[in-house]
Formats: structure tokens, sequence, C-alpha cells
């Protein structure tokens, strides 16, 4: 790919607490884009999120979403005080435009150490040559 | 919690669309009442939770699905609300992180969610719960233009308020222009203004999106207008502020920038300048004092204030005085005659009053003196005497004129208070002079005006009063000055004129008129070389004979002074310069042949003595300011009943004496042997001829009863006879003033016998003996001596 400029992705922009406003109420794990020589590489922090509870939907060929749900563990006792609650529940939301050719028939995932890797390999362009006759 | 699960296939493609999820709200939440604070859907805010309910209610959330019911009450000071005094409409809070504080509150970051109303409310104590419906916004059916104009405006409003200076956060802009939903927009824009409790509620109850922005528009519109009045009067406090900011600024700069110009210093060398000054001259204690006050008050002052000018002038004055500068007199009085004698020819017993006056001075050494006044007709030289004398005592001289003075403060100076305030001329005199000592002259002393400005003359008394004025002060320096060593002069035409307590004060030394050979002499010495000289001729152009210059003296001229004469030789200089420069002569010599050429006819007649004599008409000297004159008294009787008859513009004192003479005629009817019934049946006309020239004045009462006895007796009166002299009822002749004049008038009239009263004796000594020759005087004490002297027979046995 074009090392002079880069690629565009469309991250769109999740919960902003200084703004005071939200109108989504899902959460965003944390995300890195990767770009290889063959594939491009997402990684998202999911820890504490089942295998189960993931799905990965390509809308087309350029959106990527990333949604699921965190369930918020629920111990017996049920007489509970806390002190900080910081960690974030319930369902997750992220979605990335790619803008340029995947191959989305070889996409793969991994889960592992509550990391999400998704690897989509792309698209190879033969070179053909057209001679003139 | 409806949630997708996909265990089969981790990764699906589904058409583009909308993926996030719609969080369900229970029927049941636990309840936190906040106080001051409505929170809107899609809000996130800070929330400090302390009341145990509250907490309670938090722990449960987090416990469970996080959500926490967010209610208000009406009354923020209420501890523990009942149901009543809370709105039942509410949000829905999801509560995103928490932390429990030291002091046990809990600080609670929650994020709208869902509006709703609170079906039923239960209390227990322990914790509040509420059941709930969930409130959905109702939509419009269809999306009008006007729905969309109220969201355009909607925003623009918005964004006005953020450019007024409204604290909200940029991204909510970014959001706000991308949401059309009105029902959205409305509680996202309505988080932001900090509305009113019941404000903020009416629009969380509003399930009407359209009417739940239009809302929102009439509280932006009214957050719009506030926020102009604020601005407006922001900028105009900043604006007053400015303004003064910007003065001191502008002044800062100035400084730096004379300081640069090496301009800084510059008042505060002045100010040395003058203290310098101060400390150098020698001032009474009173004058440095007000002087060195007022440097400090200078000094304290804008270098450009108009005040401060005034001031500087002020101290420009003091300190230009002539307070410890004298010139040193000479007090060598053959030097003073010499200078006098050759400035002045005649007037021998003035320059003796003053050789006199200088004397007394070297003798005491005491500056203080006798203030001398000079009377006399104009001409004569009074002002250049004055002169003189500074020449001779070689002191300064100054002169001013109080012709026409009528304002006090010419005098005595102004005031400092009034605009263009200058001391008087007495102290810008001695300014001009530089020397505390000096002559100073005032001139035509007897035409000071007086009016409702003040009276000049009586400030003079005190600048002439030996005994004060070594004290004046002038209003405007406001202290003392020394006039004592000022040597005072002044002049006057007449004496009549002057104030007595003006008049009192001076020593009055009178200066006469000269003579037709006074005036030879003063022609040949000091006005035909000034003339000559002033016309750019040399004595080789022109000479006049003596013939020439009595000619000019009594048939051009009729003054008691010397002006108009030296005119006439002026004008005569110039015909001749005139000459000279065509080169039509070389040489001029005025003569009495060629005088009329050059100076034109003859202005005046000589006074004729009558051509033969007569009866009934005696001549009579006259005195004027301008020298003598002759004139004659005309009587005749008329047929009539004995009535007396004056004409000739006569004054009550002639009048008198006239009547007076005609009574001592008839009381002497005998001895004159007349015959008494005379008197019954004649009237007597007296005339006195120039009938336009006003007479008065006792001395013709001796002419008087000369023409009425020639005309009673009929005996002719002698022509080359003139007489003056008053008389008393008794037949005693008085004596007269103005002998000197007289005499030489009746000499240039060709008369050669003049009767004189015996007192009178004294006066014709006085008189240079060359002017006499040829004259005889008769002097009488007895009228009867005078007629018989007078007319050609002698009437009285």
């Amino acid at each position: 790919m074009a090392k002079k400029h880069l690629p565009f992705f469309e991250v769109e922009i999740g919960k902003n607490f200084s703004s005071g406003i939200s109108t989504q109420v899902d959460w965003e794990p944390r995300t890195n884009i990767i770009e290889t020589e063959q594939h491009l590489i997402i990684e998202v922090e999911l820890p504490g999120v089942e295998k189960e509870d993931v799905s990965i939907i390509l809308h087309g060929s350029r959106e990527l979403v990333i949604k699921g749900i965190k369930q918020q563990p629920r111990p017996s006792d049920s007489q509970m005080t806390f002190y900080l609650f910081e960690r974030e529940f319930g369902s997750f939301y992220k979605k990335i435009m790619i803008d340029f050719p995947l191959d989305s028939s070889h996409i793969s995932s991994i889960m592992e150490n509550g990391v999400l890797v998704v690897q989509i390999p792309k698209k190879q362009y033969q070179k053909i040559t057209i001679e003139v006759k | 919690m409806n949630q997708e699960k996909n265990d089969n296939e981790m990764i699906k493609t589904e058409p583009e669309g909308q993926g996030a999820e719609q969080i369900d709200i229970p029927g049941q939440l636990p309840v936190l009442v906040l106080r001051d604070i409505v929170v809107f859907p899609y809000m996130i805010v800070p929330l400090y939770v302390g009341r145990t309910k509250s907490k309670k209610a938090v722990d449960l959330a987090l416990t469970t699905n996080r959500m926490i019911l967010l209610l208000t009450q009406k009354d923020s000071n209420l501890e523990d609300p009942g149901a009543d005094e809370i709105y039942m409409e509410g949000t829905v809070g999801l509560i995103v992180r928490m932390l429990k504080l030291p002091d046990g509150r809990l600080r609670v970051l929650v994020q709208g969610v869902s509006r709703v109303k609170v079906k039923a409310l239960n209390d227990d104590g322990q914790i509040i719960n509420a059941d709930i419906e969930t409130l959905e916004d109702i939509e419009p059916e269809k999306v009008t233009l006007k729905h969309k104009a109220l969201i355009k405006n909607v925003r623009q409003q918005f964004e006005q308020i953020g450019k007024l200076g409204k604290q909200i956060p940029s991204e909510i802009f970014v959001i706000a222009e991308n949401i059309d939903e009105p029902g959205k927009l409305a509680d996202i824009i309505a988080s932001n203004l900090d509305l009113k409790i019941e404000d903020s509620n009416s629009i969380l109850a509003e399930v009407n999106s359209i009417r739940r922005l239009e809302k929102v528009f009439d509280f932006l519109n009214y957050e719009l207008e506030l926020l102009n009045i604020q601005n407006q009067i922001n900028i105009k406090a900043q604006g007053e502020m400015d303004k003064n900011q910007r003065e001191y600024f502008l002044r800062q700069q100035l400084k730096a920038i004379q300081k640069e110009l090496g301009e800084d210093s510059d008042s505060g060398e002045e100010i040395s300048l003058y203290k310098e000054q101060l400390s150098k001259i020698k001032m009474p204690q009173e004058a440095a004092e007000e002087t060195a006050k007022n440097i400090e008050r200078l000094s304290k002052m804008h270098p450009e204030s108009a005040e401060s000018t005034v001031l500087r002038n002020y101290l420009d004055w003091m300190l230009e005085l002539p307070w410890d500068t004298a010139s040193k007199d000479s007090l060598n009085l053959k030097r003073a005659q010499a200078v006098l004698n050759k400035d002045h020819y005649g007037l021998e017993k003035v320059k003796t009053r003053i050789l006199e006056y200088l004397s007394v001075k070297k003798l005491t050494n005491n500056a203080q003196g006798p203030i001398l006044c000079f009377v006399g007709p104009p001409g004569v030289g009074k002002t250049s005497l004055g002169r003189s004398i500074a020449r001779a005592m070689n002191k300064k001289f100054v002169r001013i004129s109080l012709g026409g003075v009528r304002d006090e403060a010419e005098i005595r100076g102004h005031r400092r208070t009034y605009v263009g305030a200058l001391p008087g001329k007495i102290i810008q005199e001695l300014k001009k002079a530089g020397t505390n000592n000096p002559i100073f002259m005032m001139d035509e002393v007897d035409k000071i005006g007086a009016d409702y400005r003040g009276d000049p003359s009586s400030a003079l008394l005190e600048v002439l009063d030996p005994e004060q004025n070594n004290s004046f002060v002038d209003h405007y320096l406001g202290v003392p000055f020394d006039l004592s060593k000022v040597m005072f002069i002044t002049t006057a035409n007449m004496l009549e004129p002057i104030q007595p307590a003006f008049l009192d004060r001076m020593e009055v030394i009178h200066i006469h008129g000269y003579t037709e050979e006074e005036k030879i002499e003063i022609c040949k010495r000091h006005l035909l070389p000034r003339q000559i000289k002033a016309n750019g001729l040399t004595d080789k152009h022109v000479t006049f004979s003596a013939s020439a210059l009595k000619s000019l003296i009594t048939l051009y001229t009729r003054e008691a002074g010397v002006r108009n004469l030296e005119r006439e030789i002026g004008s005569i200089c110039r015909k001749v310069a005139h000459k000279v420069a065509m080169g039509e002569k070389q040489h001029v010599k005025l003569t009495n042949k060629n005088l009329e050429k050059y100076a034109g006819t003859a202005k005046l007649f000589k006074d004729q003595l009558l051509e033969e004599n007569a009866v009934g008409v005696a001549t009579g000297l006259a005195w004027t300011p301008y020298g003598g004159d002759i004139l004659f008294i005309e009587v005749k009787l008329i047929p009539g009943k004995g009535n007396l008859i004056l004409t000739g513009s006569l004054g009550d004192v002639m009048k008198e004496s006239a009547t007076a003479a005609l009574s001592f005629l008839k009381a002497n009817t005998d001895s004159l042997g007349v015959s008494p019934e005379d008197f019954e049946k004649y009237n007597v006309h007296i005339h006195v001829p120039e009938g336009g020239i006003p007479k008065d004045g006792p001395s013709a009462g001796v002419t008087l009863i000369t023409a009425l006895c020639s005309a009673f007796c009929k005996v002719k009166v002698k022509r080359d006879v003139a007489m003056t002299g008053e008389m008393t009822l008794r037949g005693k002749v008085l004596p007269v003033g103005g002998i000197k004049e007289k005499v030489l008038a009746a000499k240039r009239a060709g008369i050669n016998t003049v009767v004189l009263p015996e007192k009178n004796k004294k006066d014709i000594k006085e008189i240079n003996q060359d002017y006499l020759k040829g004259m005889q005087f008769i002097f009488v004490d007895d009228i009867t001596d005078a007629v018989n002297a007078a007319l050609t027979e002698k009437i009285f046995k």
C-alpha cells in the first residue's frame, strides 16, 4: 500500500465525559488498528468478556462492527457497598470504517488473555500486463 | 438486556445500518432524589450523594444493572422530601463511575438514558423505590418546513449564546449541529442552559418533541437577551476603564519619549534654575518666602497645565525685579550743573531748584525727599528736564504717561487670579529700568482719569508718599516692594485738575514759557542743529538769520514752548533738503525776505498797539498758558438809564471787577470832575474784543478803571501804555501774577510803558534785564496814579 499517505480509518467517537453529553449508552473498548504487509490487524481489549458474548460484524466491505456485552458478576451476597466503580459493564460497541480493499473471505479472529485480535488479509492485486496487438 | 448472541459465528456480514443497542428499562428502580438539578437524557453529570437513602439506592443500582432513577425535589432545602415534594417526571440514569469519598459521600457519574414518569413511590425508610413507565417522545407525523426552520433557529441561537460567552463545551456545538431529532436536540440544549428547576422540569415533562423544542427556543431567546444586555454593560464598563487606562498608558509613553529625548528633566531643571536664581538675589524676607513657596508649588504641578504657566510668569517677575540692584549715584554737583546747562537754556529758577535738591541729597545722603512736580505749558521741556536730571545724576530714567489712565490696576496691577494679569506700570517700569533707584517720571498727572474701575491718582498717593512707599504692594506681586529709593518726578500742564491730596505731596516747580529771546537762543543751541541733522543737512547747507528766527517765532508760532517752532524749522529744513538733493542749491540762507518762500505765509499777526490814542480804549495785559498777550478794553457811553452792559465772554470775577470799577468812578465824581447825572443818562457798555475767547481774572481791574475814566472824562488813553493789576474799591492796586509773560507780550506788541502794581516790582527784577531794554515801568500803589499815567491828561488832581 501506499506509504506516501496514511490509510483512512473512520472510528466513531464514543462517550466523551468532558462534554457532559453522550447520545449512546454502550461503552467502547480500547482498540489498536495495525497495518502489516499482508494484513490489517485490529486488536480490541475485552477483558472479562466471554468469547461467546462478542460478535464481529462486517457490513458490506467497509464497515466493521465489534459489539457484545460484558456481564457484571453477581456475587451471592446481595448486601454490598461499593467504594469505587470504574469498570465498564454492559453492552459495548465499536465501529471501524476501513478505507481500503480487504479480502473479507479470509477474516480470522482469536481471543486470548482478554484481547480480541481480528486479522483481515488485504486484497492482493496482481500485476497484469496486457499486450497491445 | 437484549443482546445478540452469536455462538456459532463470531463474524458475520450484515447490511449497513444502526447497530447500537437499545437499553431496556425495568419497571422498578431505586430513586436518587436530586437538589437543584434536573438530569436530562443524554446528559453525563457528576453528582454528589450524601443522603443515606440515596447512597443505598446507588449501591443497589450498582449491584444490579447500574440504573437509577433521578428525580428532582421541588424545594432544595428539604432534607427528606415526601412524595408530593418531588417532581414525578425524571430520567433513568446509568451509573458510569462511582467513587466513595473519605467523608462518606459518593461522587457518582451518571448518564441520562431515558425519560420516565413515576407511577408510584415507595419509601420504606431505607430506600426509595419507584414504579415507572417510559415516556416515549411523541414525534410529529410529518416533518414540516416549519419544524426544520425551528430546528435551524434553535441551533443558531444556541451558537449565538456560545459566541456571547456562555460557558459551553465546544463539543456540544458539534453534537447539536449533527442532531436532527427535535426532542433529542431540545434535551441536549436544555441540559446546557442554566435553567431554574421548574423550567427544566417543564421541559423534561414535555413529551411532544416539537413543543419541547419550542419551549427550549423560548428559553434560549431569553438567555440570549440576557447575555446581550450583560455584554452591553460589560462593554460600557470596559470602555470607561479602557479610556482611563489608555490615558495612563499614553502618559507613561510620553514620559518615556521625553526621557529618550532628554526632555524629561526639563521641569526639574527649571525648578532648580528658579531656586538658584532665588538664592542669588537678595530679596526681602517676605518676598523670598513667597517666591520659594511658589517654586515649590510649581514643582508639584503638571508642567503643561495653565496654572503652571501663570506661576512661571509670576516667578519670572519676582526674580527679575531689581530688589537689590541699584545704580551708583553720581552726586558731582559741578557736573550736574554742566549737564543741566548744556541740555537746557534758560529755566534758571528750575535748574537752581534742582541743584538745591541734589545738594541736600548729597549732604544728607538720604534718598527720601520731596517729589518734584514740573508744571508748565506743553513743549517747555519738562520731560527732557527729567532726562537731564537722570543724566546729571547718572541714574536710569524711566517714564510713564498717565494721561488718560483711568484704571487703578494700571498703577497697582491686577490680582493674579485674572487671566493675563500683569503688575502695574510702576513695577513694569522698574523691571525695565533694572535698578531700584531710577528717576521715575510720571507725565501728565493732571490728565489722570477716574471711573468705576477706581481712581489711579488715589493709588498714586501711596506711591508718592515717602512715608509709605517703602512698602508698596502691587496686587500682582502680593508682597511689598521698596520704592523709597526711586526719585519720582511728575509733570503737569495745569495744577487745577490735580487732586489736592495728590498735589500736597509734591513740590511744584513752575516752568513758564520762554521769551522770544530765550527761544532764539534755544533755536540756535538745540533746535537748529537737531533739525538740520535730522534732515540730512549740515551747517554749510542752511543758515538762519536772527531776524528770520524772530519772524518764525512771532509770526508763525504762538506758544509758550518751542515744539511748533521746531516743527516749522523742520519743515523749512525739508524744503532746503529738497533743493539740495535736486542739485538746485548748495546753500540757503534764510532771511526775512525769503522766509515766506520756505515757510509759507505768516500764520499770525503781531499784536499791534493801537494806531492812535483813543477815548475809551485801554490796553491791558493777559496771561495764558501759552505766554502773555495784550488785550483791549473798550468802553462806550450810550444814552440810557445808567445800566452796565458787559460783553466779550467775561468770567464772573472780571464782571465783578467791572462793577467795582464803575462804583469807584461813581464814588469819585468830584475829583474827576464828572457830573453824577451822567451815570443816570447813559448806559455803560464794556466790551473786550476777541469775544470768542473766555477771559477771567481780577488783573484787568486797573485797565477797566482807565477805560471808564477815559470814556467819562473824554480824555484819550496813551496807545503805547499797557497796564495790569487788581484794584480795590478804595482805589488801591494789588499785585497780580504772570508779570514776566505780560511784560514780554507788551514788548512784543511794541509797547514801551507798562503800568504795574508796586508789589510786582520783584517780578521785574527776576526777568533777564537784556529783554527789558527800552522798556519803562511805572509802579503804582494807588489807582489814581495808574490812571494819570495812562491818560494823555492827568484827570486826578
